[in-house]
């Protein structure tokens, strides 16, 4: 994105190639230009309880794609975090998500949107409906929101009996509104790392920021280092999800799981997890994965 | 089998015990500080490798390699240094 006009990046018409062409043109960039070593996270979707040590700063850059039930490539989203992270002691780490964006299919909020602009929108689109093909969305890249998170270590998964911190995340957008706690616990038999993270999120979102929900989640992975630079693993992602904060909505439950690996350099980290939803659930996306890649300098 | 497999993974940052600061000659508070950096910040970077993996020549060259990379002070150098000798100079019984 970094190469791109501010139009091009709102083009409906930006096609996923060129969206693959720019993530990892990216991703080379900040690979070529930034020094110094890397941190190791050995999890895509769970966070670990150990912090950056003090004074030292991390990007990381997060795609994640979410692969749409119905095996239609214009239906996937990707989803993009570019973060900064610092350690303000040896306990204490700070970040911040200088930009969550995606590129996904625009649904019923921009076509409001669109049929508010007027008649010659309106026109447009019963031409569209004339010509009688199945409508298929377009998908076009957007930013999301800003936020911060901060994670308090309370006890070491290497010299405690159980490693534990805290976790808190703010995201804000112009439509999009979040607040996330975490209690992160982890334990760590030499090579062998095992987490768990339990979740609570509350979400608005919409123009008015009008659609509330409140989000549980639970996720636990296990890490293996077969390699002094290689580990693999396993992860798994449970949630359920009540909209306008109304037990009575419950939605269905969603239950993901898959492998993980992560390779970690002398200058970077990157960490890939694949997940397939277990749960018959057609609503929702039936394979997601993540790939985070980190430069600490 | 999973206890197996946890005790096949047994700590690679031993406590310090009164038989490591007896073997080492080392101050405890010093090996303590030492512990608490091998296992705490160094940890958040990589795995904690176990002391006797390596010999004490090489992990005189990778902690002074660490200490520059991550910019240890020389006291937190010195206290890691002498807390992974100790713990490698450990009969394996007692890790």
């Amino acid at each position: 994105m970094l190469f791109l006009s501010h139009q091009q990046f709102a083009d409906p018409m930006f096609s996923s190639t060129q969206m693959k062409t720019c993530v990892l043109t990216a991703l080379a960039f900040v690979w070529c230009v930034l020094p110094g070593d890397a941190g190791q996270r050995r999890f895509a979707y769970n966070y670990e309880t150990t912090t950056s040590p003090k004074g030292s700063w991390e990007i990381e850059n997060w795609v994640t794609l979410e692969r749409s039930p119905l095996h239609d490539n214009d239906y996937d989203s990707w989803f993009f975090r570019n973060e900064v992270e610092y350690g303000v002691t040896d306990h204490f780490q700070i970040a911040v998500y200088v930009a969550n964006w995606d590129f996904a299919p625009r649904g019923g909020e921009e076509k409001e949107e669109v049929e508010a602009e007027g008649a010659e929108t309106a026109e447009s689109h019963e031409a569209e409906e004339d010509e009688g093909g199945e409508e298929k969305p377009h998908r076009s890249a957007r930013y999301g929101s800003s936020g911060v998170e901060l994670i308090y270590n309370l006890t070491n998964p290497n010299t405690d009996w159980l490693g534990s911190a805290v976790y808190a995340e703010a995201n804000f957008g112009d439509r999009f509104a979040e607040l996330e706690g975490k209690i992160l616990l982890q334990k760590n038999f030499g090579p062998l790392a095992i987490v768990y993270n339990a979740i609570v999120e509350f979400e608005w979102e919409g123009a008015h920021l009008e659609a509330e929900e409140i989000e549980f989640a639970q996720t636990f992975g296990v890490s293996y280092q077969v390699h002094p630079n290689v580990a693999v693993g396993s992860e798994l992602v449970h949630e359920i999800a009540f909209p306008d904060f109304n037990k009575s909505n419950a939605e269905r439950a969603e239950f993901f799981a898959g492998p993980n690996v992560t390779f970690h350099g002398k200058n970077f980290f990157v960490t890939a997890s694949a997940l397939w939803r277990t749960t018959d659930n057609s609503g929702a996306e039936d394979m997601q994965a993540r790939v985070i890649v980190g430069f600490e300098f | 089998m999973s206890i197996l497999l946890l005790t096949g993974c047994a700590s690679t940052v031993p406590q310090v015990t009164q038989q490591l600061v007896m073997i080492s000659g080392k101050p405890a508070a010093l090996l303590e500080e030492g512990r608490r950096l091998y296992g705490g910040p160094c940890s958040s970077c990589h795995t904690p490798y176990s002391p006797a993996e390596y010999s004490a020549a090489k992990w005189v060259r990778i902690v002074a390699d660490m200490s520059e990379r991550s910019k240890l002070s020389d006291a937190e150098h010195d206290a890691v240094l002498a807390y992974v000798l100790a713990a490698r100079s450990m009969p394996p019984a007692a890790r």
